[in-house]
């Protein structure tokens, strides 16, 4: 046998050649290539970019309920927080008492929290060791209409005192509602019906 | 050897990289596949088909080795991203169509193969079987490079750039697979 031509058809071996010449029935002739299927590629890019889009919104969403969950939970916390801050924040200041309306906020006054109500109250009526059980009730004064006529930073203070006091009842509202556990009507004249 | 060179070789023995090859054609042609060229693809059947086909025909049935070609080039235009070594295209072709003729050869029923022109060249054909058949019970590595060599007609350097095994195995593998299926067919024992 010769390797050589075994190897790279160099010289002859006539036995080899003989087995060469009786396989040449099964040698492969030559077909048509194949039908490429189409455009695998751009299918696997669909699906890949399905993917990624499915993923997105799968993660906005996602992301979606835990900020506004978050949200639902911390909210009311910083909402009181701000209200407090508010209340604390509203400057002190001797108001001409002639003018404003004069305002007895029981509960307020019990639970010390709003000052500038405090002082009000402490300037008007000094002595009074018994405060009515009102809450949140604005008088105004019939008798004295044009001493209503305010500065503009008088204005601006009566506003801040008006804002501050809504603020404090508001809460404190709240707070006694969730103390007492009671279903009580919403609204101060709804209460005093 | 230059600075230069040194420095590059340790550069990519660091990143654990052999020194970049040469780019072989086919791996040039399977950039064209990739990028959607089919008459690069035409190409590339025309080049590899005929060792697919005697790895196939190695295997199974001749009537079933057309299927299992097309289905061998089909399923390497699927896959020809997942390629990392594009130069390696030979031996990952030859790869597949090993695997598909055994998943083939599994699923089959067991059949005896009947020549096609048996009236016709009968004595030819049956002789051609013959040799088939004895090459076919050789082991896979024996029997896969003769049909390359015998029935194919490629030499060993291209069986080697074919199906991307070593120049130094091809030989072997011809030269005992050679011998083994002149035992078998009773060569040796005439001569």
């Amino acid at each position: 046998m010769n390797d050589e031509y075994l190897w790279n058809k160099t010289g002859s071996d006539a036995e080899i050649e003989g087995l060469e010449n009786a396989l040449k029935a099964f040698r492969y002739r030559e077909a048509a290539a194949p039908r490429i299927p189409v455009r695998p590629a751009s299918i696997k890019e669909n699906r890949s970019r399905n993917f990624w889009r499915f993923s997105f919104a799968f993660a906005f969403a996602a992301a979606a309920v835990v900020v506004l969950s978050g949200a639902w939970v911390i909210l009311p916390a910083i909402d009181s927080s701000i209200s407090d801050r508010a209340v604390n924040e509203v400057p002190l200041q001797k108001l001409p008492l002639a003018d404003i309306p004069i305002i007895y906020t029981a509960t307020a006054i019990k639970n010390s929290q709003p000052k500038v109500i405090r002082e009000s109250v402490k300037i008007r009526q000094p002595d009074q060791t018994k405060i009515r059980p009102v809450l949140a009730v604005a008088k105004s004064l019939p008798n004295e209409p044009s001493h209503l006529q305010l500065t503009a930073e008088e204005k601006y203070a009566y506003d801040q005192l008006m804002l501050a006091l809504s603020i404090t009842s508001s809460k404190l509202k709240i707070v006694k509602d969730t103390v007492s556990q009671i279903d009580k009507p919403n609204t101060v004249v709804e209460r005093y019906r | 050897m230059p600075d230069s060179e040194m420095t590059t070789n340790l550069y990519l023995f660091a990143r654990g990289e052999q020194e970049a090859s040469p780019v072989k054609p086919e791996a040039l042609l399977v950039e064209r596949i990739c990028c959607g060229d089919d008459e690069a693809f035409s190409e590339f059947y025309r080049m590899f088909a005929p060792m697919v086909h005697g790895i196939v025909l190695a295997r199974v049935s001749r009537n079933d080795v057309d299927d299992i070609i097309q289905e061998v080039f089909i399923s390497a235009y699927r896959n020809f991203s997942s390629l990392r070594d594009k130069n390696a295209v030979g031996g990952w072709l030859a790869m597949i169509a090993r695997n598909r003729a055994t998943e083939f050869f599994r699923q089959s029923k067991p059949t005896e193969e009947l020549a096609e022109d048996v009236s016709q060249n009968g004595s030819s054909l049956a002789r051609a079987h013959e040799i088939l058949s004895a090459i076919r019970c050789c082991p896979d590595a024996y029997r896969e490079t003769l049909v390359l060599r015998l029935v194919e007609g490629m030499t060993g350097p291209e069986i080697a750039e074919r199906t991307g095994l070593t120049p130094e195995s091809v030989r072997v593998n011809l030269h005992r697979g050679m011998k083994l299926l002149r035992e078998k067919l009773g060569i040796g024992v005439r001569s």
